[in-house]
Order: structure tokens, then sequence, then C-alpha cells
């Protein structure tokens, strides 16, 4: 029965060697003793006084330190914190990785490759270690080097993938740190896509997702209208040094039983009308279904069945590329984010939260469990009172007693995103393990610490991932998982940006809560 | 009709987790090429204290896994800029940790951070690990944080000179300071923090009230 309706959404594509949104930026860092005057005044934004100070400073003495400018009286408020973040003094402790990017431009497939390392470090800092932890779709491994003499006085590393290191086509992470001999560290993330060395690969994954594990697409019943729906991300890689004209037909195919067992449905989507894609880039679109009650999809979401999704193109010369995927209902919790002191979470920070709580849902999702329904609530500054600032776990409880959402369904769980928490060492909690099943009480809700800081250009912004995975932790106490020792798990009471794997047993555990439903 | 969710707490409901489906040739693992810390003690040891760092439990539990020799690597990982790529929170909390080592470098860091962190959570969180201290000298610091643009700083300040004023010579030179101000609004202030008159948390209330709902 070929019922399902699909319609396309296009994405913007990022760059292949910058392809996800939360890699590191390479923030402009300057040298403060080498810095032209222009640099500073246009590219910094310092104010041309103070920058012809900096400059009559460092012509008397060099500047040891960038804390060394707090005395110069030319400079005010807005300057120093821009010289601060972003220079670096003749002895400076700290040193950056200013990038991170393949060394031949792009990373073909099941080819060894290497990574360029540009380093500022003006005090030419004894660097020791680079260690590079890659994330793709199998299990993570780390490759480290020791850092010679002449990389130091370069400014460049060079870090080498072998033959048995290669990588399939497809979104590879990299997550690289260098450690000087003092303990320093410098840290820089880069997404880069695995170009195939066939050259045309098609690729499929859920809307969102993480750059590593195995995923399923998701069956989203929408009530309102009685349909699923489901959302496949179609890629293409284009590995060919030129570029490749597309066929403007997508066919695909819905299988109980894996692809050859019994076809659900099927059809051809039209793009109404061929496209290109260029050399070593790639192409990408988000595809909808949505499947009325009556259509095999339909069907078999409610059997609560699992389906192989193929998807099939071709490109005008004939070549034709496809994969395949699994698509599923998961079992489904909601929640209500609330801002706390909504008047705090200005421009770049209210993207940063939403694109948080999206980590937060792949990280369930690599296990089967959606967030199916997110609210979006406020307290303003006024309301909020002292919970602007939480400063004691008690606090915590107050305002879970204090606050709740409007949820009619009474399944979403509260989550507070708190403006700071101020002097203690905790930066979130969840009200009881597990957590009630109503908003009432002072247990009912978890609270984060919106991980604010301010980045290398001055804006203010959220620690994406690290809130994401600070959510995700607090909200799996929610569910009723405890604190475990395992190796890169979410319920570490450690867990860092990385740590985001739920186990078997603990998918039986959020099993078991009550507030987790199925259609 | 639509489908009802259902809770699924008490149901037996079989799936089959998703496992890599897809053939990768070399498999679904690399090796790793590792190098052995052995010889680089202070990375093993930079390693260890962003793991407690991170640890997302009290101020109390925090300061039983720090060592002395963690001091020196806490002082490194304070004055690591975003532009380092540093964890912001790895970094906050190293600012935090400092309150458990009452030295000369410490304090002598955490003022320098207080008066010229780089944006409003380093100069905030430097004040509050000074405050904890409880002592007198941090003052005058937190006066001068009063007059600071950002609200985050001045509420560090505030909550720190209550912290101080529990000290009787942190709440002499404290009334030294309100007398000696000819700022009215400062000395408001002052007066303020003196009498206990600064915001406490409320009582709970009988009733939760309702966050309003994003448009």
């Amino acid at each position: 029965m070929n019922q399902s309706i699909t319609k396309v959404e296009r994405k913007k594509v990022l760059p292949v060697n910058r392809y996800h949104k939360s890699d590191s930026v390479p923030f402009s860092v300057f040298d403060i003793n080498k810095v032209p005057l222009k640099d500073l005044v246009s590219k910094f934004k310092i104010n041309t006084g103070a920058a012809k100070a900096v400059i009559s400073a460092r012509r008397r003495n060099k500047i040891d330190v960038s804390t060394e400018i707090l005395n110069l009286k030319e400079l005010r408020h807005r300057d120093l914190e821009i010289l601060r973040r972003c220079g670096y003094g003749k002895n400076e402790l700290k040193f950056a990785i200013a990038d991170v990017q393949p060394d031949s431009n792009y990373i073909y497939s099941y080819k060894p490759f290497a990574l360029k390392i540009s380093v500022l470090n003006p005090s030419l800092r004894r660097l020791l270690l680079v260690s590079a932890k890659v994330f793709w779709k199998g299990k993570p491994f780390i490759v480290e080097k020791e850092i010679s003499q002449a990389e130091i006085e370069q400014g460049n590393i060079l870090l080498n993938f072998n033959e048995k290191q290669t990588l399939p086509p497809g979104p590879a992470a990299f997550h690289v740190d260098i450690f000087d001999s003092d303990g320093g560290q410098s840290s820089f993330k880069v997404t880069c896509v695995v170009l195939p060395s066939n050259p045309l690969s098609l690729y499929l994954a859920p809307e969102i997702y993480k750059v590593t594990g195995t995923y399923s697409l998701r069956g989203y019943y929408d009530s309102g209208t009685n349909n699923f729906v489901t959302v496949v991300k179609i890629s293409i890689f284009n590995g060919n040094p030129f570029s490749v004209a597309m066929s403007r037909y997508i066919k695909w195919e819905y299988w109980d039983g894996g692809v050859g067992g019994s076809l659900i449905e099927s059809n051809t989507h039209d793009l109404g009308g061929n496209f290109t894609i260029g050399a070593n880039n790639t192409w990408s679109i988000d595809l909808y279904f949505t499947s009325p009650p009556g259509s095999g999809i339909y069907n078999t979401y409610q059997n609560k069945e699992d389906m192989t999704v193929k998807i099939e193109m071709n490109s005008t010369d004939g070549t034709i590329i496809n994969d395949t995927i699994t698509a599923r209902v998961m079992l489904a919790f909601g929640v209500d984010i609330t801002r706390v002191a909504s008047d705090t979470f200005v421009g770049q920070e209210y993207t940063d939260l939403y694109d948080a709580v999206d980590v937060t849902k792949t990280i369930y999702e690599a296990r089967d469990i959606t967030i199916r329904d997110i609210g979006r609530y406020y307290i303003t500054d006024g309301d909020a009172g002292s919970y602007k600032y939480i400063n004691s776990d008690s606090e915590c409880h107050n305002l879970f007693n204090d606050w709740t959402c409007y949820d009619p369904t009474g399944f979403n769980i509260d989550v507070f995103i708190a403006h700071d928490f101020v002097g203690v060492s905790f930066d979130g909690l969840a009200g009881s393990i597990p957590g009630p099943l109503s908003d009432s009480g002072s247990n009912s809700g978890v609270v984060a610490d919106k991980t604010g800081y301010v980045d290398g250009s001055g804006t203010k912004r959220l620690s994406v991932d690290y809130l994401g995975m600070l959510v995700g932790h607090e909200v799996g106490h929610y569910l009723g998982l405890v604190h475990i020792s395992e190796t890169g798990n979410l319920m570490l009471a450690s867990s860092g940006t990385n740590d985001t794997n739920l186990n078997y047993d603990q998918y039986r555990t959020i099993m078991g809560y009550g507030r987790v439903f199925i259609f | 009709m639509a489908i009802p969710l259902t809770p699924i707490a008490g149901k037996e409901v079989k799936f089959i987790l998703n496992e890599p489906a897809k053939e990768i040739k070399g498999g679904l693992e690399r090796e790793s090429t590792l190098i052995s810390r052995e010889k680089y003690k202070q990375i093993l040891v930079r390693e260890h204290l962003n793991k407690i760092l991170l640890n997302h439990c009290s101020n109390e539990e925090i300061a039983k896994m720090l060592r002395p020799e963690h001091e020196p690597i806490l002082h490194k990982i304070c004055l690591e800029s975003v532009t380092t790529g540093s964890h912001p929170m790895i970094r906050k909390k190293a600012i935090l940790a400092l309150r458990h080592y009452f030295t000369k470098e410490s304090i002598n860091l955490l003022t320098e951070l207080a008066i010229g962190g780089e944006d409003e959570y380093i100069r905030s969180n430097a004040l509050g690990s000074l405050s904890a201290f409880k002592t007198a000298f941090s003052v005058p610091l937190l006066i001068e944080a009063l007059k600071d643009t950002s609200d985050m700083v001045k509420n560090s300040a505030r909550v720190g000179l209550k912290n101080v004023i529990l000290d009787t010579e942190g709440k002499n030179v404290l009334k030294a300071a309100m007398k000696k101000t000819k700022n009215i609004q400062l000395k408001k202030e002052l007066k303020e923090i003196i009498e206990g008159k600064i915001q406490k948390s409320k009582k709970p209330l009988s009733k939760p009230r309702h966050a309003k709902k994003d448009k």
C-alpha cells in the first residue's frame, strides 16, 4: 500500500572539514608583541587609543604576560577583556591550538591521512604530547604522539593515521588535546567528512545525530493529525576531484524483515530537477514521510515492528548509490525546558540551549529512547528572585516545589536551566532517583547550570555539548539511573562531554519508569 | 481514532537494540596509538584533575579529592582562557577549587582574576572563592566589585560580603568602608549587607506557580 507522502527540506550544508555546528571555532588569537596596530583596531575591535597604548607599552618593554596590560590606564574594560582573552604575551603560560585541518585538504575513505595542528605558542613552551580521540561509526580510538622541538618552533604538528587507522566514508570527529610540561592543556574539536574513495556514496542518518554510534529513524506519532512522521537525513559525499550531476529522483523502500523481506511501501520522490554536487563536497536534505492510518508504514509502526528503509539515487551518468537504516517507534518521555531568569538568556544563548537539548535527544536516541515532546517555558528575572543564582541543593528543591509547567499530558519532566550555580561545585541536580510521577513537591524536577561562558569573539554562549550531556545525566537520574563507573557512560559521577553512552541495563531501568511511554 | 499514549512501566515490550548493521572494512574497531604517561607525570595529574573537576558533587566532596600537588596545575587551568579551547566548566570549577588552598599564590591568582578576569563568569567565581576564605583582606576587592557592570559579578560581591562579615574583623572593615565612602548608593548597599537585608531565599510556596510558555 503506497499511501505515505514525502516532502523535502533542504539543509544548509556545512564545509567538509568543519562539518558540525559545535566544532571549535578557529578564534583569532594574537601575539601581543607582534600584532599590528591596524589588526588590533579593525580585526579585534580594540579602541584606537587603547591599541596605541599597547603598541607604545611594548616598545618600552616586551609585554611578558597579558595581565601586564591591566596597568594601562587607556584601556576600557571591554578592551581589557579582549586583550586578556585573545592576546598572548612573551612569557605567557598559556598556548593555544589555533586550528586543526587534514594535512592534504581532504580525508579519503580507507586511506592513511594526517591532521595538521597549528599552535600559537609565543613563549615556546615545552609541548610534550598531542592526543586525538576519534569518533566515527565504530568504537572511538586514540592516536597520540610526542611533539618534537622542531614542531614546537614551527608551530605546526603533524599527526599521522596509519593503514590500521583509516576510516569509512561519513563524518568523523577529532577531539585534539595538546599537553605541556607543566600540565597545561589546549583543546580543539573538528569534524571532517571522510570522502569516499570509490568515489561517490550515500549516507543515511536521523534528522539530528551524533557522529558516532548506530541509529534508527524514529517514527514520530503526531496526535494532532493521527499520522506517523519519519524524517531521514540523506547525504551524498562526492570524493571526485570534479563535480557530479545527480538525477532528480529519490527511490525509497520500507521493508519488513530487512531488504528482500516483504516490501511495506515504496515510491519515488521527485526533487523537481537534477542537481550538481561540487568536487570533494557534500549535499544533504531531510526527507519527510507522512504516513496516514491505513498505510503500510503506519500499520507497522502501530504494531511496534522494525522496518528497514532503503534510499537509492543515481548520478546522471548511471552510477547508483544507496544506503539502508532501521526505522522504529521508540520508547519516549517528554521534557519541559524552563529558562530560570529568562532575561539573562541573551541572543546566541537561546539557540545554544535548544541545540543542547538536541544533544540530549541524540544521547537517548542512540539507545532507542526518544524525547517526544519538548516544551519551552520561562520564568522572568523578576519572578525568579533568588533562583536566578542557585547556591545550595535546598534551593534546587525549593525551586522544584515553587515552579512547574502546565503539562496536559502529565508525562513531561520539569527541566530547569538556571542562570548560574554560584559557589557550589555541583552543576546539576535531580529531585530524586527516580523522580516523582507528578509535577508537584520538592523533588519534582531537575535543574542544570546553563554552563554559560564568553567565547573568543566576545559572544555569550552556552557549552552546548556539555549542557546536553548534563541535562541527559540529570534526567537519567530522574528516570531511575544511578551513578556507575563504566567508561564513557552518561551516568559517570564525573561525566564529561564525551561520556554519553547508555547500556542495556540502563535501558531496561528507564523502561520501568512510569513517565516513559509508547504509542 | 488516535493512538493513546501508554505508560510502559510493567509492560513487556520486546525491542532489539540497534547494533552496527553495516559492513565496515576493517570492522568497528581501530588500533589506538598511545604514549605511556610513565615519563609524563604532569599530564597524568592533569587528566586526573580534569575528571575531579567534572565531578557533579559538592564542594566538600571535591575538597576530599584534591591534593597539594594539584595546586600549580589548578593555577594553570584558571589561566587557560577560552581561546585555548579550555572547557569552560573545568575552568570555572578550577577557580572554585582554589578556595581549598589558602596560600599566597592562590590568593594572588584569585585576586588577579577577580580584578582582571576576561568575563563576568571568571570574575564572579574568583570573588566567590576569595570570599570563601571568610577573611577581611578581600573586603576592598568585594566592595570594588559592587561597581562592576555585570549583575553576576555584583551578586557574587554581595554574597561574598555577606560571608566575610561573619568574621568580626571583616565586619569592622566593611563598617569603616561604609563610613568612608561618599557614594550614597554604595553606602546604602553596604548598610543593607551589614544589616543582613540582602535577598534571601523565599519560603517555599504551598502551591507551585506555572512558568510561562514561550511564544
